[in-house]
């Protein structure tokens, strides 16, 4: 089993991103926020984050920078998803330590495909 | 360009500081105080400013540069006891910052006024940047005000921006009432091919249907 930690402040962004990403050999965790995302990612097999990047507390930018200096966490991918899509904000995302930066809207399919090209699985059948 | 190191240890500034802070400091004193390169000094700046008539107006134009966490709290913190319909201007400005703190700090301010929030709001609706009009539909989702759900209706309805309409959707979905149902078919019509749209339209109609019976 695969765990993906959702962080959004929006609890429907949440829902929709783990309708899409669900799969029966992953488990979903979300949090509202970084801080939240932390405190439930210590202590917990994580094998991707999916972050949004403007949240109250802790924004997504922050996030990866703190996951990234965590010994436990650092090595754990990170896919990145704004409204934001000028080219700098793209920057700002792969210089915090993303992996991936998308867009919102998300393409529902390509999202599906980078999940499952991160790790692993993602049939949905 | 390499930066000067302080000659002064911060600690001595610290401690002139408390001494000088017993005998009492003039509001132009404390003003100046407030650019102090000691974060210590520009917080007691803060509070010993605090509710002095130019107080809000001096805070107001710190924030933009300060860059110390807990004394941008302080900041936002004096703010919130001393800010007017005039100050409304210069907060949302800070919608516009890349500090989330300045931005998030805002956002409240905001959310705490709802009276200067809604006398803003038409401009905020017209602003040509699309994420200062999500920050004001964040701040409309968390505002108490009587217009809320009326306000997000029209950011539904008439915002090009699929983003913006999507986050305006989103807190419908926590704050709907009936009367969003009848707005729902137009803004599906306008985003057809918009899956996330389209989840959030699904998701309000069965919530309201389903509170409503």
């Amino acid at each position: 089993m695969k765990t993906v930690m959702i962080v959004d402040d929006a609890s429907t962004v949440r829902m929709f991103h783990k309708m899409l990403v669900s799969t029966p050999d992953r488990i979903i965790e979300e949090a509202e926020n970084g801080v939240e995302a932390l405190e439930k990612a210590i202590g917990t097999q994580v094998d991707l984050f999916l972050v949004d990047v403007n949240m109250p507390k802790m924004d997504g930018y922050r996030l990866c920078k703190e996951i990234r200096r965590n010994e436990a966490l650092r090595a754990v991918p990170i896919i990145m998803v704004s409204t934001e899509s000028a080219n700098r904000d793209a920057e700002r995302a792969y210089q915090c330590g993303a992996n991936y930066y998308m867009t919102k809207p998300v393409d529902a399919d390509m999202l599906k495909l980078v999940v499952s090209a991160v790790i692993g699985g993602g049939s949905n059948e | 360009m390499g930066l000067k190191k302080k000659v002064e240890p911060v600690a001595n500034i610290s401690e002139d500081f408390e001494e000088k802070r017993e005998t009492p400091r003039t509001t132009e004193q404390l003003v100046s105080e407030l650019n102090s390169n000691d974060g210590d000094v520009r917080r007691w700046a803060i509070r010993d400013l605090s509710g002095q008539k130019a107080a809000c107006d001096e805070f107001l134009r710190r924030l933009p540069f300060e860059d110390d966490p807990t004394v941008i709290e302080a900041l936002f913190s004096a703010l919130e006891q001393d800010m007017s319909g005039r100050h409304a201007s210069q907060v949302l400005s800070l919608l516009k910052s890349e500090n989330v703190q300045l931005r998030n700090g805002a956002i409240e301010l905001m959310q705490q006024n709802p009276d200067v929030f809604a006398a803003n709001v038409t401009l905020l609706m017209q602003d040509k940047d699309p994420d200062t009009r999500i920050f004001c539909v964040d701040i409309i989702g968390a505002v108490a005000h009587i217009e809320a759900v009326n306000w997000l209706h029209q950011f539904a309805l008439n915002d090009d921006n699929e983003n913006v309409v999507g986050t305006a959707l989103d807190k419908l979905a926590e704050i709907a009432d009936v009367s969003t149902l009848d707005i729902l078919q137009t803004v599906e019509s306008r985003f057809p091919s918009h899956s996330y749209i389209q989840f959030v339209i699904s998701l309000i109609r069965s919530q309201v249907r389903g509170a409503d019976e």
